[in-house]
């Protein structure tokens, strides 16, 4: 193969240090710099499999209004951010969508989106929405595509396989590179920065050298150390001008989306100073581009004709109708839902005092998180007595922890993954000495390392083989078993003691001594922030139970996406159970009366366990067994067994004619790919107290988060809310909403041909880039989606001005609501106020749909269409 | 070169036929076999039947074969009917023994496992009917490749087992990935083809026949006769057939590309299918066993294969990866056997291979978890020279061990063929195994470790022993003298795995140079066979054009 030097690549054989030197370099390598933290920005961070949490797709994006983002992101990566428009055609007609929400979807894109209305008339709109055989249809995914890379030109241009090669190179390198252990050599120098390794590496590895590439490996030899350096030696010789630098990094980036999302969170958040893995992964990229285009010379031409040719594009009427569409369905939904809230909570008068009964106190109060999960089960339970109140509230509990089993190697993050652990807990045996202790983290870590001899002895190049010899035909039976799930592939974590046993003799517990003890101070700080936040400060009822929530699932490796969200992807046991374990504790008690929380000293905390697979709760042994709790524990745990089964009951429904039976099978079968639908469904988040929802089915739809504006006078607590579990909510709102719209680019695809690769992630078949977002099976049942692509709408119950006030405080909580990324809606007085960028609180529209039938706004849409 | 060998017992002349047993196990076993196929042939999905139901088909075709293994092997084992029986009617014939007996026991079982995982995992997809039609087409394939009773029939069942396999593995058509990997194979396997019908036309030019039967009765004859170079090059075609099918270095490059296709698929291909090749050259080792060019061929590419795979898949990054070279090793091991003439080893190494690897595929969704059940700080030393101590002195332990257990059970014999390296390989497992406990200064764990050797060592001696005992009337037991060149093979091979024993300890002791992480760098890009094989296939114009 014929390798062509241009002329200005002689220059590229300059030392690094020479170059450094010369002050425009430098100060060019900064602004190469400043460009690459741009795009960085654009990528979405991505949790390994072990911490798997939502990630909102456009987290990087929120500057740019909805619409913006789509047409921006678009112009550099093939995908998709709106529903097709059959999909929302037939949701209109499904939902019998009214012609008057049409038309106030209309009037008010015309004042969100700039030149809406020359674009798409409001006759056109109407036509539109309803014209099915539409003659031009949806764009497809690339249609807005400017920037490609070199791979993709040649691939256009003369057929070759080139991206899929060099992303599964990628791949490959940063799979061997960030592996956790799945491969029992790993990979040399994981311990030194990506760019290094990875030149080590492809120095020598001749794939692409043979695979059409020639040359590759001599290229890599010749990269300057340093990586930004060799980016700009890079960009210089594909002549991509300063001004296409950006685009073209991006472009480079989402090649590789998977990867760059995983090192996006690597360098941001794990480590204390970001690391250039970021830039390595450019580097890596690039260097197989220039591999590409050394082999193929002429593309670089190819490039300048097309960048003449580009103009930018205003958007399209079928993206605005489409826009209109989601934005009337969205509202319709939302009037549905008001329609249910605000006649019951007819002046904010009711709030407060109205949550004892007429008997006097309450018998339980129980704290569960904000999960949509949570919101089916409250009401049953509330269904059963009404001695009993729920409240809504993250699911760590505002304890940002870090949690470490008995005998375990490591300690695992229980808080969101924004936020840094502040204290540690580790697994105590419960009045255990020292020695009981010991004993059961010795027995522990025997169990530990003799797994792991039996891995080793299993994987291991010569073993392997008398491995199967001896020990394979016992797989026979293990088949069977698990086939019949008597057995799980992989015996559950401290299997050795029958669940309730575990449950009373290991606690999780707060170091009172040695390095990471926390001083009761902190201890009653940590306790006052919880309650205040929550907003229980008075009223206390005799048992308050704090329940956490985990899935069990069998042999599925995304199972931290059925977790707690709110807990780092892990189960929320830990957290409750410090949560009970912290208000349990007299001298908390004394230091919060002298804060001005006065708890009874009849009231007892309890932790809990919400399986959100089986909707079952555990609750756990409390501490101590004064002032008769038992009878009320026992009438306790018996409204929650049958609100358990009125949940199973009403989840059934929702899987199709399943029976109750049948959801428990889901969390052992091995095979199952469906454990439950976690938070599909999704649409919105109600801040405000219980009672403006208690009376409403939310079908499981809907994030429920406490709040009583009466006992927040500052409006810290609401400041709180809507700048950290909204913006939580709305990533994981914003994920299923991808995965849905565009499971190319945003989900993690079949299933069924997931691939775990280094422990950390999934592949999809034989390899390719890093998958993220949920699987297909997540959100499609087979026959019919499960997760309505929705954007959020948060609906709070509190005056606007102080909505406002964080509003014009926070610029993400602007974006968000400004920018279309959620609908931000205020209960105040009764009323409901949306508010917007430009026009701030505006009034929602009364439902009215009853005046107006769904046939005749259907015959009138029809008219329209025949004067067409 | 002469082959040293045993002698095929006439008990293969002996031809049942027509007694009233006989028919009707016949028509079981079709019955069988004929209701896989309407599973796959008629359009049950079309009459509104859901996949559940050609699932729930599927497993009940198998169960109904489960049964007649089953009373075949009472038969067997009463003494009704003979080994080597050969089922006739109908112009097809099927040749029951116990290696048959066991294949179509394992394939049954397998299938009925993999069918009622896939009832689950594939729910919702728009192609599950597609997929259990397939699957249904696939193991009725396979279960005649076991069952028939003569090499025509065999050679078609082949070639259908590879047509199944094929759709299976274009499950989704419009990943351009899926149809690459599955026109590789598809190349392969048509050469595998090729390699088998020249047997076919070779064996019919020499025997005159197809019949297992009458091949081996024949045998001995043809040997005396001095026409044994003819059945060399005969057995040689078989083995090149077989190496094809088994994925042996360098035909291995198809499977770790067959991940595109779902977890059951590749549960039943690595499981199930795969082990085709080991069988033909099983049921053939009356034939094979007479050329030891054949045999050295076996044993040499097998060994090759066995540490090719190993390094391979120690170097692989994602689950199902690993465990696709592990296949392609533990394969590589299996012909080693074969060619070592210990066929029963080889046997029993593909049924527990099978029931392992269908395992590890179905449960792969494990892996995290598993991981974080061995996730422990590690105590002790690292340190080169601590290892190697700790190694030679678990080298004496096992040693011993393997000595006082294996001769009371009596698998050390020399008279058995291939035990030398069979041996070995378990001396360098064990020591692995007691060498890395003795480094972790826990005693409770070295107890454990040696207490869970001995285990691993009877384990192996009983499952031997009882796979020795099944297959003695079915494949040929002639003892291998070593010639100088066989010496020189099998000290190579066992020099083979001692080297790959210690790279590994020195590996796991954290150490680096710059020869290892070449080597390593090679090994993950998996020597670029693959490489080469794409090109191959481009060449030929097999390669899609854009999807």
């Amino acid at each position: 193969m014929v390798t062509v030097h241009r002329p200005n690549s002689q220059n590229t054989k300059v030392s690094p240090a020479r170059r450094e030197a010369s002050p425009s370099v430098g100060e060019s390598l900064t602004d190469l710099r400043a460009q690459i933290d741009r795009v960085r920005q654009w990528v979405a961070p991505l949790w390994p499999l072990s911490d798997f949490v939502a990630v909102n797709p456009w987290v990087g994006m929120t500057e740019h209004s909805f619409l913006d983002a789509r047409h921006q992101l678009r112009r550099v990566r093939s995908c998709e951010s709106l529903p097709s428009l059959e999909y929302l055609q037939r949701e209109l007609q499904e939902r019998s969508v009214s012609r008057q929400t049409l038309l106030a979807a209309w009037e008010h894109c015309r004042t969100e989106v700039p030149g809406f209305a020359e674009q798409l008339s409001r006759e056109e709109f109407l036509v539109r929405a309803t014209l099915r055989d539409s003659a031009d249809a949806d764009e497809p995914r690339d249609s807005d595509r400017r920037v490609w890379t070199f791979a993709e030109l040649a691939d256009q241009r003369f057929s070759t396989d080139y991206s899929a090669l060099v992303v599964q190179e990628v791949s490959r390198h940063c799979a061997g590179h960030f592996d956790e252990g799945q491969a029992t050599w790993a990979a040399p120098n994981q311990s030194a920065p990506l760019y290094e390794a990875w030149r080590k590496v492809a120095e020598v590895d001749r794939t692409l050298d043979w695979s059409g590439l020639a040359g590759t490996t001599l290229l890599v030899r010749r990269l300057p150390s340093d990586s930004l350096v060799a980016l700009a030696d890079m960009l210089r010789e594909l002549r991509i001008s300063p001004e296409r630098q950006a685009d073209y990094l991006a472009a480079l980036a989402f090649s590789v989306n998977g990867w760059a999302s995983f090192i996006r969170r690597s360098g941001d958040v794990v480590d204390a100073e970001p690391n250039d893995d970021f830039v390595a992964l450019l580097a890596m990229r690039m260097a197989y581009d220039l591999a590409v285009v050394r082999n193929h010379p002429g593309l670089i031409d190819l490039v300048d004709t097309e960048h003449a040719a580009e103009e930018s594009t205003p958007f399209s009427a079928g993206v605005l109708t489409r826009y209109a569409l989601l934005n009337a369905l969205e509202s319709h939904e939302r009037e549905d839902l008001l329609a249910k809230l605000v006649p019951g909570a007819s002046s904010e008068e009711s709030h407060g005092e109205t949550d004892v009964p007429e008997t006097g106190r309450l018998m339980a109060q129980l704290v569960f998180c904000i999960d949509v999960r949570s919101e089916v089960l409250a009401r049953h339970l509330e269904a059963q007595s009404r001695h009993l109140r729920t409240f809504g509230f993250a699911g760590f509990f505002g304890l940002a922890l870090e949690h470490q089993h008995l005998g375990g190697a490591s300690s695992v993050a229980q808080c969101p993954v924004l936020l840094q652990p502040s204290f540690r807990v580790t697994d105590v045996v419960r009045d255990g000495d020292r020695d009981s202790n010991s004993a059961i983290t010795q027995r522990n870590w025997l169990r530990r390392a003799g797994n792991k001899l039996a891995k080793a002895f299993q994987a291991g190049n010569t073993s392997c083989f008398t491995f199967v010899e001896s020990l394979g035909l016992g797989y026979i039976i293990k088949l069977v078993t698990d086939s019949c799930s008597w057995t799980r592939p992989v015996r559950e974590a401290g299997a050795s003691l029958d669940s309730h046993k575990r449950d009373a003799v290991v606690v999780p517990q707060l170091p009172e001594s040695g390095p990471h003890a926390i001083s009761l101070e902190r201890r009653i700080d940590l306790a006052e922030a919880m309650l205040r936040n929550l907003g229980l400060t008075r009223d206390f009822a005799r048992v308050v139970v704090f329940c956490g929530h985990g899935s069990a699932v069998t042999n599925n490796p995304l199972k931290a996406g059925f977790d707690c969200g709110a807990c780092g992807g892990h189960s929320g046991e830990p957290n409750a159970r410090i949560a009970a374990d912290l208000l349990e504790d007299g001298a908390v008690r004394a230091g919060l009366a002298e804060r001005g929380i006065v708890i009874p000293s009849d009231t007892l905390f309890v932790a809990g366990l919400h399986v959100t697979t089986t909707d079952e709760v555990r609750l756990f042994p409390p501490r101590r067994a004064e002032h008769d709790h038992g009878r009320d524990l026992m009438r306790l745990n018996e409204h929650l067994a049958a609100a358990s089964a009125a949940t199973r009951q009403e989840r059934s429904t929702r899987l199709q004619g399943q029976t109750e039976r049948d959801l428990l099978r889901r969390c052992r079968d091995w095979s199952e790919v469906r454990p439950e639908w976690a938070l599909a469904g999704n649409q919105a988040f109600i801040v405000g107290p219980r009672e403006a929802t208690s009376s409403v089915n939310l079908a499981g739809r809907v994030f429920l988060h406490s709040y009583d504006e009466s006992r927040d006078p500052t409006g810290n607590v609401l400041e709180l809310i809507l700048t950290a579990p909204m913006v939580v909510a709305n990533w994981i709102n914003l994920q299923y909403y991808a995965s849905t719209v565009d499971n190319v680019a945003f989900g993690s695809g079949d299933k069924a041909i997931h691939n775990v690769v280094g422990q950390i992630g999934i592949l999809q078949g034989n390899g390719g880039d890093l998958a993220t977002g949920l699987a297909w099976q997540s959100v499609h049942d087979g026959e019919r989606l499960q997760h309505a692509p929705r954007r959020l709408s948060v609906i709070v119950h509190a005056r606007r001005s102080r909505i406002q006030a964080v509003i014009e405080k926070h610029e993400l909580v602007s974006q968000l609501a400004g920018n279309g990324w959620l609908t931000l809606v205020a209960i105040d007085q009764g009323r409901a106020y949306r508010w917007t960028a430009g026009a701030g609180w505006v009034l929602e529209r009364e439902p009215e749909r009853l005046n107006d039938s769904v046939t005749d706004s259907e015959v009138q849409l029809e008219a329209v269409q025949a004067e067409h | 070169m002469r082959a040293a060998l045993g002698v095929v017992a006439n008990r293969f002349s002996v031809e049942l036929e027509g007694t009233g047993m006989w028919v009707f196990e016949w028509f079981g076993v079709v019955s069988a076999l004929a209701g896989l196929l309407l599973v796959w042939g008629l359009p049950l999905h079309r009459l509104g039947m859901t996949p559940l139901v050609l699932a729930r088909a599927t497993q009940i075709c198998l169960a109904w074969m489960l049964v007649q293994v089953a009373g075949l092997t009472v038969g067997l084992v009463s003494g009704m009917s003979r080994p080597g029986g050969v089922l006739e009617g109908f112009g097809g014939s099927l040749y029951i023994d116990s290696l048959t007996l066991v294949m179509a026991a394992l394939i049954s079982t397998l299938g009925i496992v993999v069918a009622r995982f896939a009832i689950r995992y594939l729910d919702g997809q728009p192609r599950q009917a597609y997929f259990f039609r397939w699957f249904a087409f696939t193991l009725a394939a396979v279960l005649s490749l076991v069952l028939v009773g003569d090499l025509l029939s065999l050679t078609l069942a082949w070639i259908a087992t590879s047509t199944g396999l094929h759709q299976l593995l274009t499950f989704h058509p419009d990943r351009r990935e899926a149809v690459i990997a599955a026109r590789t194979k598809f190349v392969i396997s048509r050469l595998g083809d090729a390699f088998l019908i020249l047997g076919l036309v070779l064996t019919y030019r020499e025997f005159g026949s197809w019949r297992y039967d009458q091949v081996f009765a024949a045998v001995e004859g043809v040997q005396a006769a001095g026409r044994s170079q003819a059945l060399v090059w005969i057995a040689v075609a078989y083995v090149l057939g077989a190496m094809t099918k088994s994925a042996q270095f360098p035909f291995h490059s198809w499977l770790p590309n067959t991940m595109e296709t779902p977890t059951p698929v590749s549960a039943l291909m690595h499981a199930g299918v795969i082990n085709a090749g080991g069988f033909l050259i099983i049921r053939l080792s009356p034939l094979v066993a007479q050329s030891t060019l054949a045999l050295d061929l076996l044993a040499l590419i097998g060994a090759f294969t066995a540490l090719f795979g190993a390094l391979v898949a120690s170097t692989q990054t994602s689950v199902k990866r690993s465990l696709a070279f592990s296949t392609v090793a533990q394969m590589g091991f299996m012909m080693l056997q074969c060619g070592l003439g210990a066929f029963s080893a080889a046997l029993l190494h593909i049924v527990a291979h099978s029931a392992y690897k269908a395992h590890a595929f179905l449960s792969s969704g494990s892996v995290l978890e598993a991981a974080q059940s061995r996730r422990v700080n590690w105590r002790g030393s690292e340190r080169w020279g601590h290892v190697l101590v700790a190694n030679l002195a678990a080298l004496v332990i096992a040693s011993v061990m393997l000595s006082i257990v294996g001769y009371s059970f009596g698998i050390l014999g020399t008279d058995k063929p291939g035990a030398i390296v069979l041996s070995l390989v378990m001396l360098l497992a064990l020591t692995q195994l007691i060498g890395s406990s003795l480094t972790r200064r826990s005693p409770a764990l070295v107890v454990r470790t040696l207490l869970a050797s001995c285990g691993i060592v009877i384990a192996y001696a009983m499952s031997f022993r009882v796979f020795d005992l099944l297959l003695a009337q079915s494949v040929s037991h002639s003892a291998k003298s070593l010639s100088p060149w066989d010496a020189l093979l099998v000290g190579s091979v066992m020099i083979g795995f001692a080297a790959m024993t210690l790279l590994s300890i020195r590996v796991k002791s954290g150490h680096s140079s710059q020869w290892l992480a070449r080597l390593h760098t090679h090994a993950a890009a998996g020597f670029y066979i693959d490489v080469f094989w794409r090109r191959f296939i481009k060449r030929l114009g097999a390669l899609p054009s854009a999807l």
